[in-house]
């Protein structure tokens, strides 16, 4: 096992991989930005380097600071973290020159299937279902129109060359193809320079439903079963849970299969995870295959709610070339969890981030809660980062034991001085939609309007404050090092030592 | 004591006794503030913590930002009212209104830029707007007004 990780992330999923390393008696070593000078991922580690300024290239997303940083801490191995550099061959590769363990798979593997391309094809091979789709050889309208046919409508026509939505169009019947076909292609051209088209079958109100897989370096490849996800805004997740409530147990033995294969195919080492889109319902659902992440995922907790295993630490034994702790059937999957994921955001203004003092924050506890939590009170929170401020994950043995239990922390969850995202989890978790488990990517753009509609303050809350004024709960805000703050009285308070 | 609070567009007038009674609209609620932050009244508990300007509430698991009106000020609060400002550097992508618009809670009305994201800002009550503090292209900063809306 290792000495000692460098922990080359932030927030959260810092704090949570200086856990696995203090149990598991390894040292860790965060880094930090001049923005995080008094992190709480900085305050837990056993030791921190200073990685450069508050920007992110600078610093977090800087493979020459991290390999410096690793250098000047004598640390053996690194654990990426999600999101930064954590799926950049680049950092894999520079790991291995610098005689660092990258907890993590190949340089090579993160490469292949960081190729939406190359990964597809891939996955083809491997008989893993993928989006039926083509560049038609015949690029004539008639061409086009009789791919978009042959996939079966609604089909989506956009350029070969790029993405970005730009030139995307959503053809219903063989008509529509034909009339849009032009307009399209010519979209393409300008946009990319290349006016080919590319035919894709449309699926329409997909779940997000995704298999965490697990790999080691002596052949052995498990699955650690399914999370949905499907609750999303801006294409970013904001609740997962698990089981589904979508898939039959043949279908979830099919998609675990299916991803194991895909791993397998991949050449695959450490925590990755394949996601699906799900269409359909019950017996008659089809998935396909839409992109691997050759990481851990922020959701993770969910999967170790409901299998009882410590995957950081299975990261940290795979990379040491330990086997994998569990075989297939030793791994089961018990009662339900779901995790909701706590942002410093404002949804009723289009989920804009936010930035500003925890006053207050006081994180709930109880049977079946867990909080991993990259903040505490006091802290400031900048405006440089995701603004992810921790998870809550509820579980149960049963989904809707699970339901209350995430209400009922939400419920206790006061985070004050910062608008946060706490509020509206309550009402989405509280709907119809979500208590009956009928989701899919788009029902939190359909339900926003009642999910955040103003709602006047009970009586007992304007008490509350009529007590606030007279009596002020204080706590003294960690200053940190950014331009934004500079002037605001907070951050002249007194700072709370390490 | 005799106190003016504001949420939103509406008025509370709350009057306060010392042994933790509150009354307002004809309501009279025993009031119990703990140090660490927390409230109760009638049995149930409530958070709250203040800043500058704004009370901070959090009751039966929603946030409420509730200012207080002091003294004999008739202005709602000293900044800028329904003012919407930047949470963070951003560039002005594009702006969607005009002095003079009518607009909804919620519309939007400029699109800034930053960190590759495109944020909407919206209107967080309806309104006319009545003035806008930023071009299209500009680089603005955190807490500095971009359009007036009131």
């Amino acid at each position: 096992m290792f000495k000692r990780v460098l922990i080359a992330n932030r927030g959260e999923i810092a704090v949570r991989i200086a856990r696995a390393c203090r149990e598991l008696g390894i040292e860790s070593v965060a880094v930090y930005s001049d923005a995080d000078v008094d992190a709480l991922h900085v305050r837990v580690a056993d030791r921190a380097v200073r990685i450069g300024p508050a920007a992110p290239a600078e610093s977090y997303l800087s493979v020459a600071a991290l390999m410096r940083a690793a250098e000047d801490s004598g640390a053996d191995a690194l654990h990426p973290g999600y999101g930064f550099l954590s799926e950049r061959a680049a950092l894999a590769r520079a790991c291995e020159e610098h005689g660092l363990t990258f907890v993590g798979p190949p340089a090579d593997v993160i490469e292949r299937m960081g190729s939406k391309i190359g990964a597809r094809e891939l996955m083809r091979t491997a008989g893993v279902p993928i989006v039926p789709g083509e560049t038609p050889r015949d690029q004539s309208d008639a061409g086009i129109v009789a791919a978009a046919r042959a996939l079966g409508y609604p089909v989506l026509l956009k350029a070969s060359a790029g993405g970005g939505g730009k030139g995307m169009r959503i053809a219903t019947a063989d008509e529509d193809a034909a009339a849009l076909v032009d307009s399209a292609r010519r979209e393409a051209a300008s946009a990319f320079g290349d006016g080919t088209l590319y035919a894709e079958r449309l699926i329409v109100r997909p779940r997000h439903v995704e298999i965490q897989v697990f790999a080691d370096a002596h052949g052995q490849v498990v699955h650690l079963f399914e999370r949905e996800c499907s609750l999303q805004r801006r294409h970013q997740k904001i609740v997962e849970e698990s089981p589904s409530p979508a898939l039959t147990p043949l279908l979830r033995t099919r998609m675990g299969e299916a991803a194991v294969a895909a791993a397998r195919a991949a050449g695959y080492r450490n925590a990755g995870t394949i996601e699906f889109l799900l269409e359909g319902n019950g017996p008659d659902a089809r998935f396909y295959f839409l992109e691997m992440n050759t990481r851990l995922q922020v959701e993770h907790p969910v999967t170790e709610a409901i299998t009882g295993v410590d995957m950081v630490r299975a990261q940290l034994a795979v990379a040491a070339g330990e086997p994998l702790p569990w075989t297939q059937d030793q791994l089961s999957q018990r009662g339900h969890a779901i995790e909701c994921r706590i942002y410093a955001e404002d949804p009723a203004s289009g989920f804009l981030p936010q930035a500003g003092p925890l006053l207050l924050y006081r994180e709930p506890s109880g049977p079946g809660i867990r909080v991993d939590a990259g903040v505490a009170e006091g802290d400031r929170v900048g405006v440089h980062y995701d603004p992810l401020l921790a998870k809550l994950v509820a579980s149960g043995e049963t989904r809707e034991i699970a339901r209350r239990r995430a209400l009922a922390a939400l419920e206790t969850y006061p985070v004050l001085g910062i608008r946060t995202n706490v509020g509206f989890l309550s009402r989405l978790l509280r709907h119809p939609a979500f208590e009956q488990g009928a989701l899919h990517t788009g029902v939190v753009d359909e339900l926003l309007p009642e999910l955040t509609a103003d709602d006047e303050p009970p009586l007992a809350a304007i008490a509350a404050a009529a007590f606030a004024s007279g009596r002020t709960h204080r706590v003294d805000v960690r200053s940190s090092n950014t331009s934004d703050i500079a002037g605001d009285p907070w951050t002249t308070l007194a700072r709370w030592g390490r | 004591m005799m106190l003016t609070l504001v949420y939103g567009d509406r008025e509370y007038r709350v009057e306060t006794t010392g042994d933790g009674e509150a009354r307002i609209d004809g309501e009279t609620m025993r009031v119990k503030a703990q140090r660490d932050g927390s409230i109760t009244i009638d049995g149930r508990t409530g958070w709250v913590a203040r800043d500058a300007d704004v009370i901070w509430v959090f009751w039966d698991g929603r946030a409420y930002e509730i200012q207080e009106r002091r003294g004999s000020t008739r202005r709602r609060s000293q900044s800028h009212d329904g003012s919407l400002a930047a949470p963070m550097p951003a560039t002005v992508r594009r702006i969607l209104v005009g002095v003079g618009d009518a607009v909804a809670r919620g519309d939007v009305l400029m699109i800034l830029e930053a960190m590759k994201m495109e944020l909407p800002v919206r209107a967080a009550a309806a309104g006319t707007v009545r003035a806008l503090r930023c071009r299209e292209g500009d680089l603005v900063q955190p807490g500095v007004p971009l359009v007036d809306v009131a």
